[in-house]
């Protein structure tokens, strides 16, 4: 029952005996009750979490309490049982109690443990557990190998603020109580006098050291007279704490193995009962079994470097590895094609013809491999040049050589480039004509040249590279002299006065002893008015009319142009008067050419003429 | 006064061994004690009760009645369902019809009548009946008293037994009576003394007893009730004895059992 101890039970006319006791009440006891013990014969209100500061209504319940003394103090500390104690573990020294929680809905409190080790019982109290809402606790430092009894009381903090009376002793109900209204546990301590017996010989046991963390790896067995509970540990030879023993004796794998570190272990056992304990050292021994769990650790020999001239075949390195396993024979692989590994004896030798231009060094990577592990390392061959390739001239420069150039004239220069690298070149060619220089490529006049003779010269020139030679044919065109101005000569026709422009007055002549055959002409001086006219042939018209009676006479100088050299004549050109006589007019002929743009006209064939290249080149103008 | 001794005798006589009971053993010593010392004339109207009973059981053995074959079958099917050969006392039990009326425990009405009777009241506390109680031991439609108690009757309360309209005692404490109890008993409208105490009762506490408007004793202790106090319980206001200790009831003290004029026992403890 809980809540409060309703005061209307004061009213009760004829109660006689009221028993509340060893309930969950709390609260104030009703003054009002006060009222009922004038019939009461018996009341009984220990073991709740009531209380009263009303000393009278105390005074009055204690003496009609069926334990007259000690009396109950109702106005301090109240403990009531609390229920289902249970013990939850038995050990050598300490024992884990339990139970269920007591409802209180007010004053805080908790839980108060009584132990008796003694027949009859003479419980002692322990240490309180505080807090409601508690349910166990772990009672310590007891007797090894002893029987207990043990209750559980609960119990409210002093109603503070209260009047406190020294009425009696604040613990009379809780001693009262022994344990008849509680229930009561029994157990016995563990570690009795017998001392463990460990079985011997522990047989030798082996585990592979790739065994997991809480593999099973031996057993210990071990017994005690007295039933105790046994408690195992590996006292020595357990380097690394890779063992651990639970209480049932079983060793089990607790961190990693390692043969290639530890092959064998040899373990010290104890077995205890919390007091006696037996020992047997030295008496596990745990042999790790190896496995193939290292990579093997492979090792590039002495590099022999390939020519690339070398011979599909040709042994390069050779690849070794060791491995802490012991393993001897490995399978080797790598990549690419360009070499090739014995995949038995790790020889890498050449696969593929070579060339230093195209990849003169090779990165493969080459796997070792144990079976079940393996390991790559990077191997790096270089390829050996060779000079296998031919030259490749060319022509730098060409500069041809004017026919009166001097012996020692700079004609062209060859230079030569060669994939092996090299750099330096013999050269030579054929003829005499022109000589080669055998080290710079540079081509010079050797001989008197004569245009009219051999205008064009082809020559072969050989570039060697020491081992390998290539040629290319140079044309050199000789550049023709002109040196000679034209000579010249005229003819006159000597035009009447109003003579129709385009009339021929003269017709100039040009030789040259360069045999030259185009020349440009023009009239340079005289030609005032611009009365005639010249052509590319050299032709002299009229280009205005002629009037003999304004000018009856022209001095002319006319220009004539080979192009390089220029030489001028001196022609008259006379009038001849013509009169006509229409109606008292004088009719003069008129100039059919304006002799000014002739001169002009003349101008621009010269320009023109001269944009025509003269120059030669290497290549033969077409006859 | 007497029921209360006669369940303080009741408890004396047995050996229990589980501790819920022992508390109650101890509670009920207490109060028995101080209600000893405080009332020396208890002792004396205890024994002048049993005197009177056992005059009036000796009486009837005389009787040659008839009693109704409903009546004599009920009586043999409690033999029988309580291993009736195992009995401490079983005088006559099994006797020629017409016997009843003589049978250990076995008390008539009428047994001056020649003609015909009816069974009044069966009292076998205490003999070793061992069984369930058989439902047809409400065809004993004349009981006005029936004493079961102190034996190790099992199984439930059969709730045929609300019939019995004539009943004024129905006792079976310290049994190991299990279910709950039936509220068809609250239909025992002259109840006076209802003991279904020391048993393994579960189960909440009928609201419907609160009919038996003539009960003076009601327990129901050392049991496994749980629950509330129905405030039913206030109309008993013929109720003296109310003992409801030593089970798993649950909630507060009614405020009504103040309703309750005559109370002189009231045991809430241990719950």
């Amino acid at each position: 029952m809980s809540g409060a101890i309703p005061a209307s039970l004061g009213d009760l006319p004829e109660i006689q005996y009221l028993s509340l006791n060893a309930n969950k009440l709390s609260g104030v006891i009703p003054d009002n009750l006060i009222e009922a013990t004038d019939t009461l014969l018996g009341i009984d209100v220990r073991y709740n979490a009531v209380h009263s500061p009303n000393t009278t209504l105390i005074t009055a319940l204690n003496q009609k309490h069926p334990v007259a003394s000690p009396s109950i103090d109702l106005t301090a500390s109240q403990t009531i049982d609390a229920e289902g104690l249970l013990v939850t573990d038995t050990r050598v020294f300490d024992v884990d109690l339990a139970w269920d929680t007591v409802a209180y809905t007010d004053h805080e409190g908790g839980y108060r443990i009584y132990l008796s080790s003694v027949t009859p019982d003479v419980f002692t109290q322990q240490a309180d557990v505080a807090g409601k809402a508690s349910t166990s606790v772990t009672v310590t430092a007891l007797t090894n190998c002893t029987p207990y009894r043990a209750i559980v009381h609960s119990y409210t903090t002093a109603h503070t603020g209260e009047p406190a009376i020294p009425l009696n002793n604040n613990n009379a109900n809780e001693v009262e109580s022994d344990g008849e209204l509680g229930n009561v546990v029994e157990f016995t301590t563990y570690g009795c006098s017998a001392i463990p017996v460990i079985d011997l010989p522990i047989p030798a046991s082996s585990i592979s050291e790739l065994a997991k963390n809480g593999t099973g790896v031996a057993t210990v067995a071990a017994t005690d007279a007295d039933g105790d509970p046994l408690y195992y540990s590996i006292t020595a030879g357990n380097t690394g704490g890779v063992f651990a023993i639970n209480n049932a004796g079983v060793i089990t794998v607790a961190d990693t193995l390692d043969y290639e570190t530890t092959p064998v272990y040899t373990l010290s056992i104890e077995v205890s009962d919390g007091v006696n304990v037996a020992s047997a050292p030295e008496s596990v021994r745990i042999d790790i079994l190896n496995e193939n769990d290292t990579a093997p650790v492979p090792s590039v020999g002495a590099i022999t470097e390939p020519s690339e001239s070398a011979a599909i075949g040709t042994a390069v390195v050779t690849i070794s590895a060791t491995d802490a396993d012991g393993t001897t024979s490995f399978i080797y692989s790598m990549t690419g094609t360009a070499f090739a590994i014995d995949s038995a004896s790790g020889v890498i030798t050449v696969n593929a013809v070579l060339d230093y231009e195209t990849t003169p060094s090779y990165t493969e990577t080459v796997t070792v491999s144990d079976g079940v592990n393996e390991a790559t390392v990077d191997v790096t061959i270089n390829i050996g040049n060779e000079n296998d390739n031919t030259p490749v001239p060319s022509v730098g420069i060409i500069s041809p050589p004017s026919e009166s150039a001097e012996i020692g004239t700079l004609v062209a220069a060859i230079s030569a480039t060669d994939a092996d690298g090299t750099t330096s070149f013999i050269y030579s060619m054929t003829g005499t004509a022109f000589a080669i220089d055998s080290v710079s490529g540079v081509i010079t006049l050797n001989t008197v040249l004569d245009y009219e003779t051999t205008p064009s010269y082809t020559e072969t020139v050989t570039v060697s590279d020491g081992v390998n030679e290539s040629t290319i044919d140079v044309t050199i065109n000789i550049v023709k002299a002109n040196d000679n101005a034209p000579a010249l000569s005229a003819a006159i026709t000597h035009p009447t006065e109003n003579a129709p422009v385009g009339t021929v007055v003269a017709k100039i002549t040009a030789t040259d002893p360069d045999g030259d055959t185009f020349f440009t002409y023009s009239i340079i001086r005289g030609n005032d008015d611009g009365a005639f006219a010249i052509n590319g042939s050299g032709v002299i018209t009229v280009a205005t009319s002629l009037d003999y009676e304004t000018t009856n006479s022209y001095l002319l100088t006319v220009a004539v142009s080979d192009v390089v050299n220029t030489a001028t004549i001196d022609i008259t050109i006379n009038v001849i008067n013509v009169e006509v006589d229409i109606g008292g007019c004088s009719v003069r002929s008129g100039a059919a050419f304006d002799p000014v743009l002739l001169f002009w006209i003349g101008l621009s064939l010269v320009y023109l003429m001269r944009k025509r290249p003269i120059v030669i080149s290497e290549v033969p103008p077409p006859e | 006064m007497k029921w209360e001794c006669s369940l303080g005798s009741g408890r004396l006589n047995q050996v229990k061994s589980k501790p819920l009971k022992m508390r109650v053993f101890s509670g009920c010593v207490g109060g028995l004690g101080i209600a000893m010392r405080r009332n020396s004339n208890l002792t004396r109207i205890y024994l002048q009760s049993l005197f009177v009973i056992l005059a009036a059981a000796f009486g009837a053995t005389t009787a040659r009645a008839v009693i109704p074959v409903a009546e004599h079958d009920a009586l043999m099917a409690l033999h029988s369902a309580t291993n009736g050969a195992g009995w401490t006392v079983s005088t006559n039990w099994g006797g020629a019809n017409g016997t009843e009326c003589t049978w250990f425990g076995v008390t008539c009405d009428g047994v001056d009548d020649a003609s015909s009777t009816t069974v009044t009241k069966l009292n076998l506390a205490g003999n070793g009946l061992n069984g369930a109680i058989p439902t047809t031991l409400s065809d004993l439609t004349g009981l006005t008293e029936l004493y079961l108690g102190n034996n190790s009757l099992t199984g439930t309360i059969p709730p045929s037994l609300g019939t019995l309209n004539n009943l004024t005692t129905l006792s079976m404490y310290s049994n190991s009576l299990t279910g709950s109890i039936p509220g068809k008993l609250g239909d025992l409208s002259n109840l006076v003394n209802l003991s279904l105490s020391e048993n393994e009762l579960d189960g909440s506490i009928p609201a419907k007893l609160g009919g038996l408007s003539n009960l003076q004793t009601l327990y129901l202790q050392s049991n496994r009730l749980s629950g509330d106090i129905p405030s039913e319980l206030a109309k008993l206001t013929e109720l003296t004895h109310l003992s409801l200790h030593a089970n798993l009831l649950t909630g507060a003290i009614p405020v009504s059992l103040s309703g309750l004029p005559h109370i002189t026992w009231l045991s809430l403890n241990a719950n």
